[in-house]
């Protein structure tokens, strides 16, 4: 399913969540990410709408009890921060994404993180918004061009989220190639960032029971 | 003056792009706020490159050209347009074609229906809220039913 990671459905945005889910539709998706919801929706306009939690930079047992908090079939996201802190959110069992990579600092995301998250099978969310913004668009191009040859290497889930607040800041999957080109990420890598929320909210296991005899 | 053999002419593509604002932009504006975001992303060099321009414009669509093989960079120029006259605004691209008839063609104008709902625009499905009574300002014809 062609997902957008994240939008911001929440009480200050001027745009419902039903309105989200359609234009959502008319960019081509067929789900989304609401991140703090106002509304309860599970699908609108053939659009299926996925609640998301986004948890900010909290010192240790807070971080825990928040996570732990989390109801159950709600994407987790962590806003990053220090390097140890993503250490520790990349390993933290029901942390799926892991966001605001542009605004970290130099180095903030480096191979050892990279490596972790392929391991945990935790994925990395580019953020749209902060390219369309010219105030952050420069950092977010340079930060986003590192994140991509770490995955190119280490081979990470990376997702993509139009970071809309407002139904005005979603855009179409070939404005999302057109944007990507920007930063050096091939039209391939795109569809198959668009695609990966499936193998992160439902990982293979090693082993799997194909047939249960009784 | 003779005219440039076919061969020696610039190649050229035209980008279609449906224009989301409550305020209705003339051409000259919309071109405006398109050579502004080229320039901010591809600066001067990359603008003179591209040759961008808006050769058709009517209510929310238009019609960008740009040198052949730049349609990518025109798109993502068009994508980071946020603003037009000073009121929030999203050039969504729609198809890509060497001619403008053909992109023409492409064009579905959604008829407005004022007269069911006051106080509302509505277009479709979408709804635009004129008075904000709600709180919010981008709904769907459900979120008012639901109300």
């Amino acid at each position: 399913m062609i997902t957008d990671a994240c939008v911001y459905a929440n009480n200050s945005s001027h745009t419902t969540l039903r309105r989200f889910a359609l234009t959502a539709a008319s960019c081509g998706f067929s789900r989304i990410i609401a991140c703090d919801p106002a509304e309860d929706i599970s699908e609108y306009a053939g659009v299926s709408i996925l609640k998301g939690r986004l948890i900010g930079k909290l010192s240790g047992k807070a971080f825990f009890d928040a996570v732990k908090k989390t109801p159950a079939g709600t994407v987790v996201f962590v806003q990053v921060g220090e390097n140890s802190f993503n250490r520790t959110a990349v390993t933290t069992k029901g942390v799926h994404l892991l966001t605001g990579i542009s605004d970290l600092p130099k180095g903030g995301f480096d191979h050892i993180v990279s490596k972790m998250a392929a391991q945990q099978n935790t994925g990395v969310v580019l953020d749209f918004s902060r390219i369309i913004d010219p105030k952050t668009r420069r950092t977010a191009l340079s930060r986003y061009d590192e994140i991509l040859a770490f995955q190119r290497k280490y081979h990470f889930p990376l997702l993509i989220a139009s970071g809309a607040s407002e139904c005005l800041g979603q855009r179409n999957i070939t404005e999302i190639i057109a944007l990507a080109d920007l930063f050096g990420m091939t039209e391939q890598e795109v569809r198959s960032a668009l695609d990966s929320l499936d193998g992160i909210l439902s990982p293979k296991k090693t082993v799997e029971i194909v047939e249960e005899r009784s | 003056m003779s005219v440039l053999p076919p061969t020696l002419r610039e190649n050229r593509r035209y980008v279609l792009f449906r224009i989301i604002t409550p305020v209705n932009p003339t051409q000259k504006e919309v071109y405006r706020s398109m050579a502004e975001s080229v320039t901010a992303l591809f600066g001067d060099a990359g603008a003179a490159k591209m040759h961008p321009a808006v050769v058709w414009s009517e209510g929310e669509y238009a019609i960008a050209r740009c040198t052949r093989g730049y349609e990518k960079s025109l798109i993502a120029a068009l994508a980071v347009v946020t603003k037009v006259c000073g009121e929030p605004a999203a050039f969504r691209s729609v198809a890509t074609s060497g001619t403008i008839l053909s992109l023409k063609k492409k064009v579905v104008h959604e008829a407005a229906d004022d007269a069911a709902y006051p106080g509302y625009l509505c277009a479709g499905k979408k709804v635009n809220n004129l008075s904000k009574e709600n709180g919010h300002r981008y709904l769907t014809r459900d979120d008012i039913i639901k109300e």
